[in-house]
């Protein structure tokens, strides 16, 4: 797709030089975003600096009846930044000023495209934090964060982006300017804050965000729980719940991901297990040792062979690392590999794992899970080489019959990295025609243009954008 | 046909199929008198709800509200039992007429607990407080009714039945059908059944009440919030001399806290405290200080700036008896007024005055003061004018479209 002339004329004017692009290499850079099997380029790249110029941009598009798409980083994992129809693609990055930290009434105000971790690094100075923190958190912006709900392992005990939103500015795909909630409790009221939070970039472009921050909690600690089984770890995560022990974090890795962690880092964590939990938890000093031992406890019942304290920051690090990097190090095992994002109820999770290993075993295929598993969201990893299309096949059956099974057992096929384009055919499995419907009638809610982020979370055709390589997509449908 | 001819056919229609048992006249003082429908479970719902679609009778789903004139009340108060209980995951669905009281006596039974707090939770349902949006008397990003629903069923008012979210902890498949329905007041169906996410009782609890002043809370809070501090207490209001003294606290204002977790925990937070802390109920001592006011409102501030504005106009005003409980973690202050007087308007355009120049609004419930010069307030989803509203407009055609249900309420925050 290209542009109409005067569209480009429009936006240079409004952008600048360097706000608008239409060279190839451009389109070329923001053809793709994390989601591997789908590269679509935009017509053009609108990077505004300014609440109005986002503005101008959006009603310009509607001038000329041309779709866009939000993109804050481009970390999705579900391609839900990328421009089904072509279109404009609208970044925020250059959005990235923190607009004022109140340490006092502990809210933060941002635009969009402020990095997650930046913000963290500025609240910390007045002793707080921003609790959701995805593993990607060093690079995706708080607009995405809010554009997906985003989650991250501490979000079992700090909730996920949603109660951490007070206010909103959103550009709606008409181009007015919609204002949210404000800078405290937004109290009671039709809630339309908490319908756009996760609505995936379809109901406009966010531009700026009142965040609650919470306090750096005083003390914290970071267990290593090894088991013989994924069965009996998980059976402890369900106790430990169950006891009312709501760790900050309570992750779950399975062998083949410590193999590749462990080849990768040489950290030395046990290879032979069949699961470890890494569990952390903060709050006051006084609880620290109370909540350890009954999490010891509870772990040695359910069958923990080896309960292993971080003694320092350092060996923090290192069982922290070996979690957030365990995606990294399967690249060495693997050219490539497809994660998933299922969601199980909690009590679930043996027969899920039972049902990822015997899936992944029948088509041939390699898999690791990692799994918040206090949450029941599992990434497994099943490992591919884009080369090989046989293999490309065999994995992305797999993924099929895995966020299928989920479905199955009550759960959902994603819990935080959205439908996108990767997900839209599965969510007639979770709802029926008439939910379907409502789906539809809250999109056309909040963009009667159909402008905004065309094509995403519904399942349909759509796409007349450049498809530059395509695989696996018509697997999952 | 007449209202009345109209009422006895509806009567009939709803009798005949649902029970001459679930549907009443509901006699009003001196008005028209109006139907109430209890039905018994989610098909008597849905039944219901197409019979006044078909008939075109206006309709307001409720849990313990009565019917208002020329609308018919759905009630859930019959469909209030535990429906589904997964207690290895900790889930549970729930018919939306249960009370939170009579659920959490339930629940507390199983050493269980909905992370919601309520000034009367014998008067409130589930389906109500999620449908109002109110969010307890408890601080704490978490501990809202938002924060717990994993999914529900509803009725919508063109009779569709619609299942929102599920039962797991985490879901972002799709735009989201249940926090449509969060504070929509009803205007966009009838909510049946909740399913939410329980957590065990903490092992130990305390609260706490210490006489502070209002010029003494800002100190105290920043060292009570200090991350030096044993714990952040999961409650930390402040109620002003008057709220206290209504409270049964002579003397000046008094800051409430309270602490949960293990019992090693919370007696070091407990033994930590400032001395004169006093060991207190904090529902009990709130109902105390809120019975009897005859006006409610918000003051949506920012706890300091609050502690800015409330101190002279609250002398200013006196004879409409003020007084104010803020929370300090969310910043939602309550204001509420004990004694009727004739200038009760003025002193409150003054404190809606005094609050907006510091960039904060004053509402009474659900709408805002309104102050003289101010524009006139969007019509609710009629006007097209707001971007929040014309939203919420769309919704409402889109849920609602025989326009039966009772009008939207505010978008939080939604127009300025
Ligand atoms: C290594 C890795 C680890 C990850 N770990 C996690 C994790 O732990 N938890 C988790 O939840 N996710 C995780 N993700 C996924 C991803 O990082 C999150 O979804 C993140 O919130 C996306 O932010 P972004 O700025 O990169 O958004 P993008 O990828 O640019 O966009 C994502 C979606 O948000 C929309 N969007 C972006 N900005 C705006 C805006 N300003 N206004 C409106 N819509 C907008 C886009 O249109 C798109 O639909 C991970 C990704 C990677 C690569
Ligand atoms: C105008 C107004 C004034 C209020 N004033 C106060 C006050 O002074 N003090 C205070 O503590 N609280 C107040 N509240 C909050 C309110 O009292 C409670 O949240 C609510 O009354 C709970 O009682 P209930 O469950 O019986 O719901 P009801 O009182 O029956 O209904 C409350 C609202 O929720 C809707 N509703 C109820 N059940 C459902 C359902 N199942 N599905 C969809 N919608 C439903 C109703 O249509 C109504 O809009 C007020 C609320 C409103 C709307």
């Amino acid at each position: 797709m290209t542009l109409p002339p005067g569209l480009g004329r429009e936006l240079s004017a409004i952008l600048g030089k360097d706000g608008f692009f239409d060279d190839p290499i451009h389109r070329r850079v923001y053809d793709s975003d994390a989601y591997p099997h789908e590269h679509l380029a935009p017509a053009a790249v609108a990077l505004p600096r300014t609440v109005e110029q986002v503005q101008e941009v959006v009603r310009a598009c509607r001038r000329h009846d041309v779709s866009f798409t939000p993109r804050g980083a481009g970390t999705g994992l579900s391609g839900g930044a990328l421009p089904l129809d072509g279109g404009l693609q609208i970044g925020l990055a250059r959005m990235h000023r923190i607009l004022d930290i109140d340490p006092f009434e502990r809210v933060a105000r941002v635009e969009a495209g402020v990095v997650n971790l930046d913000l963290k690094k500025a609240a910390a100075r007045h002793g707080l934090t921003f609790a959701p923190d995805p593993s990607s958190e060093s690079a995706c912006t708080l607009g995405g964060n809010f554009a997906g709900n985003s989650g991250g392992p501490h979000c079992l005990k700090y909730g996920v982006m949603l109660p951490h939103v007070l206010g909103a500015k959103i550009v709606t795909p008409e181009g007015e300017l919609l204002e949210l909630g404000g800078r405290w409790d937004p109290g009671e009221g039709l809630d339309l804050l908490a319908l756009l939070v996760g609505s995936e970039g379809t109901g406009g472009i966010v531009v700026e965000l009142t965040l609650r921050l919470v306090p750096l909690e005083p003390a914290r600690s970071t267990f290593l729980a090894v088991f013989e089984t994924i069965d009996d770890a998980a059976s402890a995560v369900s106790r430990l719940v169950a006891r009312g022990i709501v760790p900050a974090a309570l992750e779950l890795v399975d062998r083949v991901m410590m193999q590749a962690v462990e080849e990768a880092y040489g950290f030395g964590f046990p290879v032979d297990a069949g699961a470890v939990l890494l569990i952390e938890i903060d709050g006051p000093e006084a609880a620290m040792p109370v909540e350890a031992q009954r999490i010891e406890e509870i772990c040695r019942k359910k069958g923990c062979r080896e309960f292993r304290t971080a003694r320092s920051d350092t060996e923090r690090a290192q069982l922290w690392k070996a979690r957030k990097h365990a995606f990294g190090a399967v690249g060495r095992l693997s050219p490539n590999y497809a994660t998933q994002d299922g969601v199980v109820p909690r009590a679930e999770i043996p027969r899920i794992c039972e049902f990822i290993y015997e899936t992944a075993r029948r088509h041939g295929v390699t898999v690791g899970v990692v799994l918040h598993a206090g949450d029941g969201n599992l990434h497994p990893a099943l490992f591919y080489d884009e080369r090989d299309e046989e293999s490309v096949e065999a994995a992305m059956k797999a993924s099929g019959e895995i966020i299928g099974a989920c479905i199955e057992l009550g759960g959902s096929p994603t819990g935080e990295h959205g439908v996108g384009l990767e997900k839209r055919e599965f969510l007639p499995l979770i709802y029926g025609p008439t939910e379907m419907a409502a789906q539809a009638d809250i999109r056309d809610a909040l963009d009667p243009t159909g402008r905004c982020n065309p094509g995403k979370v519904l399942p349909g055709e759509g796409g007349e954008g450049d498809r530059l390589r395509v695989v696996g997509r018509q697997v999952s449908a | 046909m007449s209202g009345s001819r109209m009422n006895r056919d509806l009567l009939r229609r709803l009798s005949a199929a649902l029970g001459a048992e679930t549907v009443a006249w509901v006699e009003g003082d001196g008005t028209p008198s109006s139907l109430r429908v209890e039905a018994p479970d989610r098909e008597g719902f849905h039944v219901a709800a197409a019979i006044l679609l078909e008939k075109l009778a206006p309709w307001r789903p409720v849990g313990l509200a009565k019917a208002e004139p020329g609308r018919c009340a759905v009630s859930t108060v019959a469909f209030d039992g535990i429906l589904d209980f997964w207690p290895r995951d900790l889930v549970a669905r729930i018919g939306a007429g249960a009370r939170l009281g009579d659920l959490q006596a339930l629940l507390a039974e199983q050493g269980l607990r909905v992370p919601v707090t309520s000034l009367r939770p014998g008067e409130h349902t589930l389906g109500g407080l999620f449908a109002s949006g109110e969010r307890g008397w408890r601080g704490g990003p978490n501990h809202r009714l938002r924060e717990s629903v994993l999914g529900l069923t509803v009725i919508d008012g063109g009779g569709r039945v619609l299942k929102g979210g599920g039962r797991v902890m985490k879901n972002v498949a799709g735009w989201d059908l249940v926090h449509l329905h969060h504070g929509a007041g009803g205007a966009l169906g009838v909510i049946t059944d909740l399913t939410i996410k329980l957590e065990a009782r903490p092992q130990a609890a305390s609260a706490f009440a210490l006489p502070v002043g209002v010029e003494e809370v800002a100190t105290l809070l920043d060292s009570t919030r200090l991350p030096a501090a044993a714990a952040e207490p999961v409650v930390q209001l402040w109620l002003d001399e008057t709220a206290a003294a209504r409270a049964g606290f002579e003397g000046g204002g008094l800051l409430v806290v309270a602490a949960e977790g293990w019992r090693e925990a919370v007696d070091h937070w407990a033994s930590a405290l400032p001395q004169g802390a006093v060991a207190v109920d904090p529902a009990e001592l709130l109902r105390r200080a809120c019975e009897g006011a005859f006006w409610s409102g918000r003051l949506h501030l920012g706890p300091s700036a609050v502690l800015d504005v409330w101190p002279s106009w609250s002398r200013k005003w006196k004879l409409v008896e003020p007084s104010l409980v803020l929370d300090l973690q969310t910043g939602h202050a309550r204001v509420l007024l004990h004694r009727e007087a004739p200038l009760r308007n003025a002193a409150l355009i003054e404190l809606a005055k005094a609050g907006r120049a510091v960039g904060g609004r004053l509402y009474a419930e659900t709408e805002e003061v309104a102050i003289a010069g101010d524009a006139a307030p969007p019509d609710g989803p009629s006007s097209s004018e707001d971007p929040a509203w014309a939203i919420a407009r769309r919704l409402k055609v889109a849920f609602d479209p025989g326009n039966l249900l009772p009008p939207l309420p505010r978008p939080v925050g939604g127009w300025r």
